[in-house]
Formats: C-alpha cells, sequence, structure tokens
C-alpha cells in the first residue's frame, strides 16, 4: 500500500499535537488524584475546573453544567436514563428518531424493557425529523425528547433550535447528541435551547475515553455510576484528568477554526460530490444536500455491495466506512437509510467518506478515479448492474 | 463494518475473480449455449449468485461454467472459488457436483469468518439451483435436491424458496417461471400457487 488516505473522521480523528502536549503532563508529572488533599492533587483538581471553565466558556453555560464522562455512549446514557429514572413520576414516555446512534437508540430499547414507552419517530427522505408530528406525539406523559444534532452516518442536520422551542413550550426535557456537531455546528447551549448536551473527545481531534454532558441547572438526573461522588455527584470515578483537559483544549482549537473550517469542507464537498454524480451512473447520494454536515459524504451505488467497495478502496489506501454489514443469515441495511426510505438495491452499497481537517482537493481527485475503477469492477460482476 | 479477517485466497479470489459472466457479446454468447442456470438469493436479503453450465450430457459431468453475483467480498471469492472447482482438471462429474457442501468449498479457501458461512452456502445452493435446472430439463427429476424445505411441485421437486427467490430478482410473469424451471409445468396445483405468488411478492 503506497498511499494512505483517512476519510473515516466521523468514526474517529487522530488527536493534534496541540491537545497531546497539554494532556502530557497530567500522565507522569501532576498525576495526582484530584480528590486527594495534598498539593499533587490539587494539580489534578485544577486541571479539571480549568477544562470546566474553558468548555463552559465555549457552550455559553455555567461551569456547574458540564459533567465530564468516559464519552459519548455514556453522556447519551446518563442523559437518557438518568432523566427517565429521576422523573418517572412525572410520565413514562420519551420521543426519539428512527435514526438516531445506537447509543440512543439502544439505551431507549433497555428503558422500555424497565417500563418506559418510547416513540421512535420517523424520519423524511433526507433524514429530517417532522416537526409537527414531534409536536403531535408530546403528550402529558411525554417526559424527554431526545434527538441528535446531526446524523453520523448520511450528515443531515436537525433543526435543534425550533425542536427546543416545542419542548420548552409543552414543558418537555430536551437532550440533543452533538457528537458530530461538534467543530462544524454552533454549540451555544443558550442560542440552542437545549436542556441537556452530548459531546465526545474522539471526533474532534481529542483523545478517546472522555466525553461530556452539557445538563442545564435544574434538571434532575440520577446517577448511573455511583462511588466517590465526583462530578457533582453525577459520575463517580476517579477523573480521567488528561482526558478532560485534552477534551477543553480540542473543543477550544475546533470551535476557533470552526468558520474557515466548515467554509473549506464544504467547497471540498460539493466539488466530490458533484463530480461523483456526473461521472459515475446510478448513483445516490444519502442525507440533506445542504443541511448536512461539512465533512460528511454518504453515496450509494445501485447494484454493488459496501463491504466489497470498502475492500477495493481499502486496497489502494483510502479509507472510509459502509453503513451496510452483513450479519450471520444475510446482508443487513443501515438502520437510517432503511429510515429515508433508500430503495434496497442502493442501501446495499452505501459508503461514507468523512473529511477532516487533513484532506485536501487532491485527495478526492485520487478517490474519485479509484471510486470509479471499483465501482464499474463490482458492477462487471453483478447481476444487478448496468455497467458503468 | 468491516471485516478483513480473510484468508489470503479469499482476498485473492475477491480482486481477481475467475470465470464470471461479462456483460458483453462473450458473455451472452455463453448464455445462449449454457445448457443449465441456476440463481439464488434475492437482493432483499443482500446476496444474489446466478450460475450458468455447460454440461458434456454423455460423461454426466459439467465441463464450463460462468457466474454473476451481488454480494459482500466472502460472496464473490465463493463464487470464484466454486467455479474452479468445478472446471478443475477436465470439469467435476456431476454426481460430484451434488455431493458438494458448503463446508468443501469453505475447505478450498482455507477458512471463512463465521458471520460469513451463509455465503458457501448460498454458493452451494446457486449451483444446485443450476443442476436442478438441467434434471428439469433433462427429465431427470429424481436427481433433483429441493432448495429449501417447502415443497411447491412434487414431480419437480420445486420450493417455495426457490420460486420467490425468482420473482424477487425480477421473474414477472409464469413464463418466465418456467424459464427458470426449464420444463413445462402441467401441475394445474402447483400453477395456481405460482401465480399467487407472483401476485404477492
Amino acid at each position: 500500500m503506497e498511499k494512505e488516505l483517512y476519510l473515516d473522521y466521523a468514526a474517529t480523528t487522530p488527536v493534534r499535537k496541540e491537545v497531546l502536549k497539554e494532556m502530557l503532563p497530567y500522565f507522569e508529572k501532576s498525576f495526582g488524584n484530584p480528590s486527594s488533599a495534598h498539593s499533587k492533587g490539587m494539580e489534578g483538581l485544577k486541571a479539571i475546573e480549568e477544562a470546566r471553565k474553558r468548555v463552559a466558556k465555549i457552550l455559553n453555560c455555567d461551569p456547574k453544567e458540564i459533567i465530564f464522562t468516559s464519552g459519548g455512549t455514556e453522556s447519551v446514557n446518563l442523559a437518557i436514563k438518568g432523566f427517565a429514572f429521576a422523573n418517572k413520576d412525572k410520565g413514562n414516555v420519551i420521543i426519539t428518531q428512527k435514526t438516531e446512534h445506537s447509543a440512543v437508540l439502544n439505551t431507549c430499547k433497555w428503558l422500555e424493557s424497565q417500563g418506559f414507552k418510547v416513540i421512535y419517530l420517523d424520519v423524511d427522505e433526507f433524514g429530517l425529523v417532522d416537526l409537527e408530528k414531534l409536536e403531535k406525539a408530546i403528550t402529558n406523559q411525554t417526559i424527554l425528547v431526545s434527538i441528535m444534532y446531526a446524523n453520523n452516518e448520511i450528515g443531515t442536520i436537525q433543526p435543534i433550535e425550533e425542536i427546543a422551542k416545542i419542548c420548552k413550550t409543552r414543558g418537555v426535557a430536551f437532550h440533543t447528541d452533538a457528537c458530530q456537531a461538534a467543530g462544524y455546528l454552533d454549540l451555544d447551549v443558550q442560542k440552542l435551547g437545549v436542556d441537556m448536551l452530548t459531546l465526545n473527545g474522539s471526533k474532534i481531534y481529542g483523545p478517546k475515553g472522555v466525553g461530556l454532558l452539557f445538563v442545564k441547572s435544574g434538571i434532575a438526573l440520577t446517577p448511573l455510576i455511583h462511588g466517590g461522588g465526583q462530578e457533582l455527584g453525577f459520575r463517580s470515578g476517579t477523573e480521567n484528568v488528561p482526558g478532560i483537559v485534552g477534551l477543553a483544549k480540542a473543543l477550544e482549537l475546533c470551535c476557533e477554526e470552526k468558520d474557515k473550517e466548515v467554509k473549506r469542507l464544504i467547497k471540498l464537498r460539493d466539488y466530490f460530490v458533484g463530480k461523483v454524480l456526473a461521472e459515475i451512473p446510478e448513483v445516490k447520494l444519502n442525507g440533506h444536500p445542504t443541511k448536512r454536515l461539512p465533512n460528511n459524504i454518504n453515496l450509494s451505488f445501485a447494484g454493488i455491495e459496501g463491504e466489497a467497495l470498502l475492500t477495493l478502496l481499502n486496497e489502494k489506501g483510502i479509507f472510509v466506512s459502509t453503513g451496510s454489514a452483513c450479519s450471520s443469515k444475510s446482508l443487513e441495511e443501515s438502520h437510517v437509510l432503511k429510515a429515508i426510505g433508500l430503495p434496497i438495491l442502493y442501501s446495499h452499497g452505501s459508503i461514507r467518506i468523512s473529511m477532516g481537517r487533513y484532506t485536501k482537493k487532491a485527495d478526492l481527485d485520487y478517490v474519485l478515479s479509484v471510486l470509479k475503477e471499483s465501482v464499474k469492477k463490482l458492477r462487471g460482476l453483478s447481476p444487478f448492474a448496468k455497467n458503468g | 463494518m468491516a471485516s478483513f479477517d480473510y484468508t489470503e485466497l479469499i482476498k485473492e479470489h475477491f480482486f481477481n475473480p475467475r470465470n464470471f459472466l461479462k456483460n458483453d457479446a462473450d458473455g451472452a454468447e455463453f448464455i445462449k449455449n449454457a445448457d443449465c442456470y441456476g440463481e439464488v438469493g434475492n437482493p432483499v436479503c443482500g446476496d444474489v449468485m446466478k450460475i450458468w453450465l455447460k454440461i458434456d450430457r454423455e460423461n454426466d459431468k459439467i465441463i464450463d461454467c460462468r457466474w454473476q453475483t451481488f454480494g459482500c467480498v466472502a460472496a464473490i471469492a465463493v463464487t470464484s472459488m466454486l467455479s474452479v472447482m468445478l472446471k478443475e482438471g477436465s470439469g467435476m462429474s456431476i454426481n460430484s457436483a451434488l455431493e458438494l457442501t458448503p463446508q468443501k468449498i469453505v475447505e478450498k479457501l482455507g477458512a471463512i469468518p463465521p458471520k460469513k458461512f451463509h455465503c458457501a452456502v448460498l454458493g452451494n445452493e446457486a449451483l444446485k439451483s443450476a443442476l436442478n435446472n438441467y434434471f428439469r430439463k433433462t427429465r431427470q427429476f429424481d436427481r433433483i435436491i429441493p432448495i429449501g424445505p417447502d415443497l411447491l411441485d412434487e414431480k419437480l421437486k420445486l420450493t417455495h424458496k426457490e420460486v420467490k427467490d425468482w420473482i424477487r430478482n425480477g421473474a414477472k410473469s409464469f413464463e418466465e417461471i418456467e424459464a427458470r424451471v426449464g420444463t413445462k409445468i402441467e401441475n394445474p396445483e402447483t400453477k395456481a400457487k405460482i401465480e399467487l405468488l407472483l401476485k404477492n411478492n
């Protein structure tokens, strides 16, 4: 393999040098436990409280409203389960949508086994939730709405401010999973009007194993992890000090560079999508043409299968991801592509190309040429495909 | 979701597939001269395999084959390897082909990730489907191996699964089903059942 071209930034990102540099002292030199009363402990405590302030400044909230966790999945679990348990006297219905990340969907599914009722809203062909349907679905039994900011597979951006307004009017709490949004979309929680917001480090050039949950003051949560009472009692366990410091730094950097990076990536995205649609027959862009993440390109090629395409690209050093998965009996289409009603011949042949800060136009030209060749090769073997 | 725990041989067959049917004049010529044709799977479940065979009737053996597959890396490698096995030496005898199992195809490939075993099952079924087509054409009904447990026609040993797959792969009329069976369908009960499947699928 001569070339290595990583285009799976929506899965995870490398840690930036500036981020790593800030983290390093907290592994060896300032390794103290923030709960310890001595000076070594104070170093750790100061670091996480400083990080909390830095994050709060970006989210435009009070530092006390930030809970550090082990990542996006834990934040989502704490938001949804923690809220459901703490508010079960008020009602037992949670509303979400079919295209959520499995962290949300499987948390909700588990809550159903605990006596809660979950409504999974449909989305339209672009992956957008219907606000009227959402409003109609809310009853006096509804306690929580959880709708992601931007979709991890197809990049569709939901109207978070409008959803927040509906929830506020109806007296229902609103959580949003913003893991894919950071670095590309506005994270001001006052402006967004959300009650809870999930973020993680591994998608923003920060470390893995660290995330956060913004919880508006006054929102009651039942903690999931019990112990020493860290994170204001919401999340026990010795804090991941280097991780938390890294998360704060990564968030600062990606928000500082947001406007410039968004412009650059939208240009690249639209250039590449335009080329693919013009030069490869029977291909669809999944998701919304404009209400989509600047770095997300999700394509479906009729008549071929995603893993096979991914393998051919991998051989040429191009790393992307596919929504289709092979289960023990058959191919399984992605729940997101199913929800947007993509025809079955297309949905099996989908790949997600997610760009990042190291992606350049020349890289995309190389991907285009390999993609054309690979699609043609697989279609040459397929009983369903016309040659392309 | 990627899985790169494939053997070198699987990857080799995936990157350089053997004996596949090309969508060109040569491919059309092969189809025209093929003695039989089989297809299994359907796009709803994912993998689809089609196989065309040329048969030496006198010596009761397979002498040539072509295939097309819609599916993952393993599905493509399985069909490619199967085609090599069928053509090995002077060709595989039909009796040997009838004894072929998914396991034997996997052994030839070295190993296959457990969740991909169904690809070998499908490959084996594609072969059996093609042989059944030949047996029905040549009225050797006793040699047919039914594909799936739910028989639709006793004599033809035609199953619901076979017919459903054909419909999902594009067969729209009774005549097109009959063409895939390889012989006239005389039993009025079978006719009625197929018409019903055509209506409901």
